[in-house]
């Protein structure tokens, strides 16, 4: 059952085909190519025009789910960094007013001089010191720039 | 004297979807999507109807295909494969996840296989000129087996031009010839048995 070969103009290639007989005329009738279907193209379009809309809703609300989510991690953050701060202090407070009342009779003992003289110096230390702290970054800067 | 090479047919489609791949790297995406519709839509519907026979679902089949190449078109990449190659890529990636649904759809309501045969053969029936065998011969194309039924429709589809349809199926040329080959055998066997006339009166 040999194959016709012709040249297809297109390619250039040989064009085999089946042979031409009863059968393939009967199935070359019976097989026809279906027609496209009417307003395919604008079907495809408007289908296009859809799901653009559609996919833009959905990541918009993509984008709003996210926003709510980093907006809720932020609060969040704050509530513990406040909590955290607050619990610092706290903290340093109570331990600073253990230190000064252990150290200042001593202190004072060793200065010769009364504590009630020597607490307000000794809290005017303590919070330079704890001031010097925390601005230690711009005040080295500045140290720098007058320096150079 | 020399002869020119003759390109194979992707090259050939390579060169000829130039304009649009052009179009699509300048950024004009409509254009070039108005261009490929041109050119593709009525091989991406038919290469649906092939392979799904079923016009409604070819229809949907194509339209989902189209949009997906849509999307993709601006990240298409000329220089990895020819446009009508990526294009019949899609579309059949489309078409064997319907086959896919169908088949599950049929598992669960197994009565619908028989409505969407029936409807099929008379669909073909109805394309019959004389009418005589039309019906009988549209139900033994529906029993081939599926992928000899879908290379033999196909085949006619496109023109009898085997190099569209490898093109079309990304197979082989000389593996559709050969699936061509087996369905027509399948077909003359089961003519003779349904007693509807002996070999020689259908290869002449």
């Amino acid at each position: 059952m040999p194959y016709s070969a012709s040249a297809s103009p297109e390619s250039g290639e040989p064009d085999e085909r089946l042979p031409r007989d009863v059968l393939d005329q009967r199935l070359g009738d019976l097989l026809a190519p279906p027609p496209l279907p009417a307003n395919f193209r604008q079907d495809l379009w408007r289908a296009i025009a859809a799901a653009s809309a559609q996919e833009l809703a959905q990541r918009r609300h993509a984008l709003e789910l996210e926003r709510a989510r980093q907006l809720r991690r932020l609060q969040t953050d704050y509530v513990r960094m406040r909590r955290d701060t607050l619990a610092m202090v706290l903290a340093a407070a109570v331990t600073a007013g253990a230190a000064l009342a252990v150290a200042l009779p001593w202190l004072a003992a060793q200065l010769n001089t009364s504590v009630a003289l020597l607490t307000p110096w000794a809290l005017l230390t303590l919070a330079l010191a704890a001031a010097a702290w925390i601005w230690r970054g711009p005040l080295l800067a500045l140290a720098w720039q007058w320096v150079d | 004297m020399e002869t020119a090479t003759p390109l194979s047919a992707a090259s050939q489609a390579a060169l000829r979807d130039r304009d649009i791949a052009d179009l699509v790297a300048g950024g004009r995406l409509e254009r070039a999507f108005e261009l490929l519709l041109d050119r593709y839509e009525g091989k991406v519907f038919r290469l649906c109807a092939g392979l799904l026979q079923d016009p409604a679902a070819a229809q949907d089949a194509a339209q989902e295909s189209l949009i997906r190449v849509w999307r993709a078109l601006a990240s298409y990449d000329a220089q990895a494969a020819a446009l009508s190659t990526w294009i019949y890529a899609i579309t059949r990636n489309r078409c064997l996840t319907a086959l896919q649904q169908r088949q599950d759809r049929q598992q669960r309501h197994p009565s619908l296989d028989d409505e969407a045969v029936r409807e099929q053969v008379e669909a073909m029936a109805a394309n019959d000129k004389d009418g005589t065998d039309g019906a009988a011969l549209a139900r033994l194309i529906e029993q081939l087996p599926p992928d000899l039924r879908q290379v033999l429709l196909l085949y006619y589809f496109e023109d009898r031009n085997v190099a569209e349809l490898a093109a079309l199926l990304g197979l082989p040329p000389a593996t559709v010839k050969s699936r061509l080959f087996r369905a027509r055998g399948r077909l003359l066997e089961a003519l003779q048995a349904a007693g509807l006339g002996a070999a020689s009166q259908w290869l002449t």
